[in-house]
């Protein structure tokens, strides 16, 4: 979790644009990955009573969003801090699909 | 019950603190062996840990627990203070 | 990492700051609400058996003959006053219960008197408004206190009433049971009346309030009484702590979904902030009782660590909590998947899921209704035991043969209940017992969002838990300054060599000084305001508001054209000065002086005047700390601006609490 050095170090303007992204990231990756992820969540969690689901759907969202930015930040290279949010919300259309 | 919970919560930190070996100097002007600094610092766990209880006598279960983490708080705050600020004062209540 | 838990702290820091300040006041809304009718404060509550309640029915009895429900409030902890309500259905479903119908003309109320538009209130619609209601019902309420204003607010009702209901026009039905699905509550969610937060009152059930919350549109009223004498008590109109709460989540003068969404916003970044600090500073946890004063940065540093890792718990709760209660709006995906963006189908599974106890017919058959109350509040807390006392009174169908008595308890009996208070039902003219609610279970997910929800509210029996959330939240707010702060600490070097600041150096501090220091003495100065303004003035409430602004206002230009420090010290000494003479003002403008409420035992302004006394104490130290503060001289240049200035220590300041960051000055 540490911070690479370069997002400290130099302030060219590689670094410029590689902090414009991972931000752009965190902040549309991860509320995207949150709403996917509480569509999801919603339907796939097992719950008898959905309203259930869609609770708990909604807290998770929030803690993967979370996550989601924390991970974009701390990723050593900006190709990880994609797929880091990449393969989730993979995985969450995927889940979504599945259940459909 | 809401007195006793803030008292041992607050020894409960003292013993911590005094287990850390830069308090330790503070309090007692010499840390101390290993082993008592260690058992002070068990001690201090169970000191909070005792706290719990009265607080969930006094308030009830779900509350009592919320109650224990703010008197935690508080009692953590008092004891950093105190430490930075007359840090001897502890020392006649940890022998 | 660093970078993520500097940014992201400090971008929105200011708001942040903002809203811990007014949320923690909205902790003790209800007592700064009384603080600011000086009219009521002379009201003493008395034992249940001597309460006029012959006088208050009949009082009802001539002001609310028509009305299909009244309730009364009963004077309690937090309010010496007996509250009277009333509730006239207006056309559609004669057998409505209060909740949400009581609800609708506060709801109209408060839209007309907050100038919200009708687009906001399809908005509003959105699951988190059942919040909203509550709120808004917590407003209504505070607005109805005044006498004088229960006649405009009545007026305001028939607005709401004729001009298509506002709960008309929203996509769903009622906003009680919208909320529920947050929380999964079973009952009572409508009613406004979590006896903690606003008044006890409605005593619908949630799935009543539901049912009829389609129903006509209705008219409310309220009025308050002095408990013993019976004697009506005419407070002045107030913006009260509802102000400064409803800033806490939805900012003021703009569109209330904008506001929601900002404050959101604000809270993702709170989280991430908090989260990646813990992150970065893994080593906090090894040293935190570690406070070094006199060592400029590293004290700052300290005076942070240990703010935020002292009740870290609180913050994570608080701020997760927060961003749950605002769920249902900022993941509204969560419904549309599982419901396939039939909103409605997933209120009504909820709606279905709660059973509430029905409501008799009227049965247009007169009869009189029993007025000794006494008995039946015996009976009530006899069943309930443990001390648990009955906190309103609701009659459904006064003067009618199936008249009904439900008494309410007064507090939530813990914190993963919901908002399911027991209630007890009487025939109202027979004085039979039809029963008490039954305790309903709640699944382990409703239990944790009512405790997420319980605890950011504050809802407990008991002053001991909510000051330590008031505590907690000044630490927190102690955490968002020295955390400011310290970002121009940690730029000062770099400042100092420069030839000149740099502009972004220099907007950060004047933004820092502005809003932590400005925000206390604009709090200041929205308390003065209350006493000032004539208790006549037409819409003196809103200047009550507007004089918080104005005085916010005026912060920004006065710390961007003095010196830093010459601004820090103005501004903190401002403040102080403002707070520490609330008492005397509270004396001289005809509220109950300290004495006086130490020796009535009115404990709720003994509160207000001691923590003004020692908030204005705390901000005078810091300015004098500020004042008499020669920076460290670590570089050769000596900084002109690298000096620290001191953070205010919160509003109403508890001594400890502002230690860690004043006495960093102090070596």
């Amino acid at each position: 979790m540490k911070t690479p050095a370069r997002l400290i170090a130099s302030p060219s303007a590689w670094h410029r644009i590689n902090v414009g992204v991972r931000t752009g990231l965190a902040a549309f990756g991860g509320y995207g990955l949150a709403l996917l992820g509480a569509a999801a969540f919603a339907v796939g969690l097992p719950f008898d009573f959905r309203p259930d689901a869609v609770s708990l759907a909604i807290m998770l969202a929030f803690l993967l969003q979370l996550v989601a930015i924390i991970w974009v930040f701390a990723a050593a290279t900006l190709t990880r801090a994609v797929l880091g949010l990449a393969v989730p919300a993979a995985l969450f259309g995927l889940w979504l699909w599945l259940l459909k | 019950m809401n007195i006793l919970s803030l008292v041992l919560c607050f020894w409960g930190f003292a013993a911590i603190s005094a287990s850390m070996e830069r308090h330790a100097k503070d309090i007692f002007a010499a840390a101390g062996s290993l082993r008592v600094r260690r058992l002070r610092l068990v001690v201090g766990y169970v000191l909070l840990a005792l706290a719990l209880p009265p607080a969930i006598i006094a308030h009830g279960l779900s509350i009592g627990i919320a109650v224990w983490f703010g008197f935690l708080a508080i009692t953590s705050t008092a004891l950093a203070l105190i430490l930075n600020w007359r840090p001897g004062i502890l020392r006649w209540g940890l022998r | 990492m660093g970078w993520l838990h500097t940014w992201s702290g400090l971008l929105l820091g200011w708001l942040l700051f903002a809203i811990y300040v007014t949320g923690t006041l909205s902790y003790f809304r209800n007592e700064i609400t009384f603080w600011m009718q000086p009219e009521l404060h002379r009201a003493q509550a008395v034992p249940t058996e001597q309460i006029a309640f012959v006088r208050a029915l009949a009082l009802l009895e001539r002001e609310a003959s028509g009305a299909q429900q009244w309730t009364l409030t009963l004077p309690n902890p937090r309010n010496p006053t007996l509250g009277l309500g009333w509730q006239t259905a207006m056309g559609g479903d004669r057998q409505a219960s209060p909740g949400a119908a009581r609800e609708r003309p506060e709801r109209s109320e408060a839209r007309g008197g907050r100038g919200g538009s009708a687009p906001d209130s399809a908005a509003e619609g959105r699951p988190f408004s059942g919040d909203a209601a509550r709120e808004r019902t917590g407003r209504g309420e505070a607005r109805g206190e005044r006498g004088e204003e229960g006649a405009r607010r009545r007026g305001r009702g028939e607005e709401g009433a004729s001009a298509p209901d506002s709960a008309e026009r929203r996509p769903f039905p009622a906003d009680a049971a919208r909320e529920r699905p947050d929380w999964g509550e079973a009952r009572g969610a409508g009613n406004a009346s979590a006896p903690q937060e606003a008044r006890p009152q409605g005593s619908g059930t949630g799935a009543q309030a539901q049912r009829q919350g389609r129903g006509g549109g209705g008219r409310g009223a309220r009025i308050v009484l002095d408990p013993a004498s019976g004697d009506k008590l005419e407070g002045r109109a107030t913006a009260g702590g509802n102000f400064l709460y409803r800033f806490h989540f939805e900012l003021y003068g703009m569109d209330r979904t904008t506001g929601r969404w900002i404050v959101g916003i604000a809270t993702v970044f709170m989280f991430v902030a908090l989260v990646s600090g813990v992150i970065v500073h893994r080593r906090i946890f090894k040293d935190f009782f570690t406070f070094r004063s006199g060592k400029g940065k590293r004290s700052w540093l300290d005076a942070h660590n240990a703010s935020s890792v002292l009740s870290l718990p609180f913050h994570l709760i608080i701020t997760f909590s927060g961003l749950v209660l605002f769920g249902h709006m900022m993941i509204p995906t969560a419904v549309q998947s599982a419901y396939g963006g039939d909103n409605n189908a997933y209120y009504g599974v909820m709606r279905s899921s709660m059973g509430a106890a029905e409501t008799p017919q009227a049965s247009g058959e007169r009869a009189p209704l029993i007025t000794r109350f006494a008995p039946l509040i015996a009976e009530a807390e006899n069943t309930w035991g443990d001390g648990k006392r009955v906190g309103s009174i609701t009659i459904t169908h006064p003067g009618d043969r199936n008249a009904v008595i439900e008494l309410r308890q007064m507090n939530f009996p813990g914190l993963t209940g919901g908002r399911n208070v027991p209630t007890l039902r009487f025939n109202g003219v027979t004085g039979e017992p039809l029963g008490a609610s039954a305790p309903r279970e709640q699944s382990a997910v409703q239990a944790v969002g009512s405790v997420l929800n319980l605890l950011h509210r504050g809802f407990f029996a008991t002053p001991v838990p909510r000051w330590l959330l008031f505590l907690s939240g000044v630490g927190g707010a102690l955490m968002i300054a020295s955390g400011l702060v310290m970002w121009t600490i940690a730029r000062a070097r770099k400042t100092a060599e420069a030839a000149r600041t740099h502009w972004g150096h220099r907007l950060v501090e004047v933004l820092n000084i502005a809003s932590i220091a400005g925000l206390m003495a604009a709090i200041a100065v929205h308390f003065w305001a209350n006493r000032l303004i004539p208790a006549s003035l037409p819409a003196r409430a809103d200047w009550e508001i507007y004089a918080f602004f104005i005085a916010w206002a005026v912060m920004f230009p006065h710390a961007a054209l003095r010196r830093p420090k010459a601004a820090w010290v103005e501004q903190l000494a401002c403040a102080g000065v403002l707070f520490a003479l609330l008492p005397l003002l509270n004396a001289a403008t005809g509220g109950l002086a300290l004495p006086g409420s130490i020796a009535g035992g009115t404990g709720l302004l003994v509160g207000f005047d001691l923590c003004a006394l020692v908030s204005g104490a705390g901000l005078l130290f810091a300015a004098y700390k500020v004042h008499t503060h020669v920076p460290r001289v670590r570089l050769a240049a000596a900084p002109t601006r690298g000096e620290e200035p001191d953070p205010d220590p919160g509003p109403e300041t508890e001594p400890g609490a502002s230690l860690p960051v004043t006495m960093e000055e102090a070596a």
